[in-house]
């Protein structure tokens, strides 16, 4: 590690977020001698984040409308509790330009990147022509296209199946997958206006879809002295409905010359946003084609971050921080060295046999491995009341090992001691994933998981059950 | 204590600059509420700020008519099917919303007539929307639950009187 030469530091910090996140935040903010305020709403009053922290600010009800996505209450949570600077975790307002935007208006430290950078990033469109000019390898697709006809000739020329994606989306939403031209027709219009309800706006592009894929992603850390360091990738290819379920690093089903390239990628795409803070750019590995195409930039920090942290050593929120205090980064490119493997599995509160139905409710037991190599972020307690309002995410757990086969060997003992009693859990489901010879060879993809693991008929049926109820 | 003093002007003064309609924030014993809806205002002063408040920890903003969630807010029938009538239970514990969004008018209300497959309410479970529909045709004779309120699985949440046979 290289010394720092002026140290400046928060003095107190708002959690504008909830759940494992915010008891993150708050002890990083702990370890960096920050005070730690925390905006609660009425379903979190009681919540560990809340009990950990030096104080909290109340922003509503537990509609998540009519406080976690409110600017304004952020902002004035901020202002009330004389906070100097204002962290909004992932999800929520974490990558709305408003928020970083009222921050700075009102004299708060947003702890991510300015506005102009989050809005750059986060519309894909603007993303994908950074990339572009960056030299990253986008997905063979279009800008905006405006009408069917637009979107019907960049598909032929593409080829079918693509994926029609709204401008506005990201994190696996606001995308439709589309077979051939009659169907382009039919959806095009359909899926415009989802987009204008869902996001606010009806922006759609075409992107050749790729079937045969690894997600793979890199971690940035960016200071306000222009200085940018990767701490290494993550393969996120465990998916179900786009949605990541298990995580690891480093990526090691993809080759070394491979990941050089995707390293250098992000951190030349970092530089051409003139990125500040933590941030992750993800990519898809095109197995058959044997290439990579940039996907999205996320702006903030990311659930699975604790693998790389685990690899690297280094702290990436305590290093959110410090950069959001105006430091220099404390470590350099040649201080960043990849160490070992670690998995992480996301236990949501979910019924996996009704079809992933969330299962909130009372843990009445809460009953987590422990030991050397394994770590484990939650916020949830034996006796806590998992509410209705907010995602099913109820721990992440991270294991490590020397190499990949030993992160598994762990992570099996890991997953066999976890008990829950009270709601329903995916630990079960994360232990077929590690039991699976596919799984233990590397040999998976995107899809793997949908079309492999949870393909088998007593699954399809109980899917179709759910949907059954759900037509009440 | 002048530094709650200094929160409360920075507050009202990032209000004003602002295109916010209400806050209501709270911490100890200072609760701020500020809002531009004319209603809150003793007597008929306008503008920005409109209202600035501060009470005792404990006063439950569910008394405060501008927290409080909507018109639905009477209390909740006593949930008995009339007879020969269908009952529309909840599948999962969740949030029960009436309407699509927020100011749009409910899928389906009293003495509404409704057909097999139309929705008739949402019940969201941690970020999953669920619409509930009507299995049968007929006419909604109950509404048992209020928008935005709390449901668990097998609460009865509507009734449908079946439409005569043809």
């Amino acid at each position: 590690m290289t010394a720092v030469a002026q140290m400046s530091t928060l003095r107190r910090v708002l959690v504008a977020n909830r759940g494992e996140i915010a008891v993150r935040i708050v002890r990083a903010c702990r370890d960096e001698g920050v005070e730690v305020v925390v905006a609660v709403s009425d379903a979190d009053q009681d919540s560990l984040a809340a009990r950990l922290a030096d104080g909290i600010v109340h922003i509503g009800p537990p509609n998540a409308a009519q406080s976690y996505l409110r600017v304004g209450q952020i902002v004035c949570a901020a202002l009330l509790a004389r906070c100097d600077a204002v962290h909004p975790g992932y999800g929520f307002l974490s990558e709305r330009p408003a928020l970083a935007e009222a921050c700075a208006a009102n004299g708060l430290v947003f702890v991510g990147p300015g506005a102009d950078v989050i809005r750059r990033g986060g519309d894909k469109v603007a993303a994908r022509a950074a990339a572009r000019r960056a030299g990253v390898p986008i997905g063979a697709g279009s800008d905006t296209v405006e009408t069917v006809d637009a979107a019907l000739a960049i598909a032929a020329d593409i080829g079918f199946p693509v994926l029609l994606k709204a401008a506005a989306g990201g994190g696996g939403r606001g995308m439709v997958r589309v077979d051939d031209p009659a169907e382009l027709a039919t959806r095009f219009a359909v899926a415009s206006s989802e987009a204008l309800s869902a996001f606010g706006d009806g922006r759609l592009y075409v992107e050749r879809l790729v079937e045969n894929a690894r997600h793979v992603e890199v971690q940035l850390l960016a200071d306000t002295q222009g200085n940018i360091v990767h701490l290494g990738d993550r393969d996120c290819s465990l998916q179900r409905r786009y949605q990541k379920v298990l995580e690891e690093a480093p990526a090691t089903a993809v080759p070394a010359t491979v990941r050089h390239r995707l390293a250098e990628a992000a951190v030349a795409l970092g530089h051409e946003l003139d990125y500040v803070g933590a941030g992750t750019v993800e990519f898809l590995v095109d197995l058959d084609r044997e290439e990579f195409l940039f996907l999205e930039v996320n702006t903030r920090v990311q659930v699975e971050h604790p693998v790389t942290e685990m690899v690297t050593g280094i702290d990436i929120v305590r290093e959110q921080l410090r950069i959001a205090a105006g430091s220099p980064l404390s470590i350099t490119q040649d201080d960043v060295v990849i160490s070992g493997h670690s998995i992480e599995c996301r236990i949501n509160a979910e019924s996996v046999g009704s079809g992933f139905i969330p299962s909130p409710g009372r843990v009445v037991r809460w009953s987590p491995p422990d030991g050397p190599g394994i770590r484990l972020d939650t916020h949830v307690f034996s006796g806590y009341d998992v509410p209705p309002h907010y995602d099913s995410l109820l721990a992440k757990l991270i294991v490590g090992g020397t190499d990949r086969a030993d992160a598994i060997r762990n992570l099996r003992v890991a997953l066999a001691e976890f008990e829950v009693d009270g709601v329903d859990t995916t630990i079960e489901l994360h232990q077929r994933i590690v039991d699976h010879p596919d799984f233990q060879a590397d040999n998976v993809n995107t899809k793997w998981l949908e079309r492999v693991l949870l393909a088998d008929p007593a699954e399809t049926s109980l899917t179709t059950r759910r949907d059954a109820a759900d037509r009440g | 204590m002048s530094s709650d003093l200094d929160a409360i002007k920075a507050i009202v003064d990032a209000f004003e600059r602002s295109d916010w309609t209400e806050i209501d924030v709270s911490s100890g014993s200072l609760r701020i509420h500020l809002s531009t809806h004319p209603q809150t205002v003793a007597g008929s002063a306008p503008a920005i700020p409109a209202a600035l408040s501060t009470s005792k920890a404990g006063s439950d903003p569910g008394d405060d008519p501008i927290v409080t969630d909507s018109a639905d807010s009477g209390p909740i029938e006593t949930a008995v099917i009339p007879a020969g009538a269908h009952a529309v239970i909840s599948p999962s514990p969740g949030i029960f919303w009436r309407a699509p969004h927020p100011g749009a008018p409910p899928f389906a209300d009293l003495g509404d007539d409704v057909e097999p497959g139309n929705t008739l309410c949402i019940v969201e479970v941690m970020k999953l929307m669920n619409h509930i529909s009507s299995s049968i045709a007929g006419t909604v004779v109950g509404v048992f639950v209020d928008n935005g309120m709390r449901v668990d699985r097998g609460d009865t949440l509507f009734a449908i009187q079946p439409s005569a046979s043809p």
